[in-house]
């Protein structure tokens, strides 16, 4: 995404979470220190950038450091007006509260997928012999193939399993992650050998 | 997205991307596992660097290429290796010459 359009969606959101948080303030005052922190966290987010912007020296690191944090109190925004419309939908009595419990669960899920998806193209500084950074990446790209799987588990778990085993079902989703993994790396290894001498090695 | 379909249409490109899974290598390293010319290869790492699949470090004349796939894209690549994938952009069909009038 372009750093002016990430900026701007970063800014909507940091707004809309401000405003969902007040609305649910109003119509819940009983729980004001909850919705202070939905209304505060992302302004005191945008202040430690600005801070951090004015602290540092300017540099192509500074700038690309800078983008990461807005891209993170963008991902932080959706996820938090997203649970927030939920809750507020359940206020309004628009949906029940198992459809809020539920929706939040795919939304995590679905957090879980995003995190995993990106996780590998994050890489590490590259040192002379390159073993290490191999390694690295290796674990990386295990790692989130993980997130990814246990995300697609997670969200599945909270869409169609009974609210009352969730708790349980939800504790499996990484094990089954790791074995769905491991079977699929197998599988993968006995379809390539010998096919073009490009057998993984994670 | 297209740029990625396009990267991972070539079996060349998607062989180099497997010999950068086991660890990262030097364009004349990489150049070495194949009998196509240097400029040919040239291409080839440009077009994936295009679609953001490996990451170039350049120190001092030695250029080192990592890989640098989300898990969609890993998949993608292991999609196409796996069933030996051709993917070809959409062409528009020819439509029929039109006969002249007598």
């Amino acid at each position: 995404m372009q750093p002016k359009t990430l900026t701007a969606t970063a800014v909507t959101l940091t707004v809309l979470v401000a405003g969902l948080g007040a609305a649910l303030w109003v119509q819940r005052p009983e729980l004001s220190t909850r919705w202070a922190a939905s209304v505060l966290f992302l302004p005191g987010a945008w202040l430690a950038v600005l801070l951090v912007d004015k602290a540092c020296a300017q540099s192509a690191r500074r700038l690309k450091t800078k983008h990461e944090l807005i891209r993170g109190i963008a991902s932080a925004g959706g996820i938090l007006s997203l649970s927030l419309i939920a809750a507020l939908a359940q206020e309004s009595y628009l949906i029940d509260g198992d459809v809020a419990k539920r929706s939040v669960g795919v939304m995590l899920g679905l957090l879980l997928i995003f995190m995993g998806n990106v996780m590998p193209k994050k890489l590490a500084p590259l040192d002379s012999e390159g073993a290490r950074a191999a390694k690295t990446q290796a674990t990386q790209r295990f790692v989130g193939w993980l997130f990814v799987v246990a995300g697609l588990l997670y969200a599945t778990v909270w869409m169609v399993v009974d609210l009352e085993q969730t708790a349980m079902a939800t504790l499996l989703t990484f094990p089954v992650a790791c074995l769905v993994i491991v079977f699929v790396r197998l599988v993968y290894v006995r379809a390539t050998s010998g096919n073009n001498g490009s057998e993984p090695s994670a | 997205m297209n740029k990625i379909f396009k990267a991972l249409s070539d079996p060349t490109r998607r062989k180099v991307l497997g010999l950068l899974r086991q660890q990262p290598m030097t364009a004349g390293e990489l150049t070495e596992h194949f009998t196509v010319s240097k400029p040919t290869m040239s291409a080839h790492f440009a077009v994936l660097r295009e679609a953001d699949l490996v990451e170039a470090e350049k120190v001092g004349r030695v250029v080192t290429y990592r890989l640098k796939l989300s898990v969609l894209e890993d998949a993608m690549l292991g999609f196409a290796q796996v069933f030996g994938m051709e993917m070809k952009p959409a062409t528009k069909k020819r439509r029929p010459a039109k006969r002249k009038a007598k």
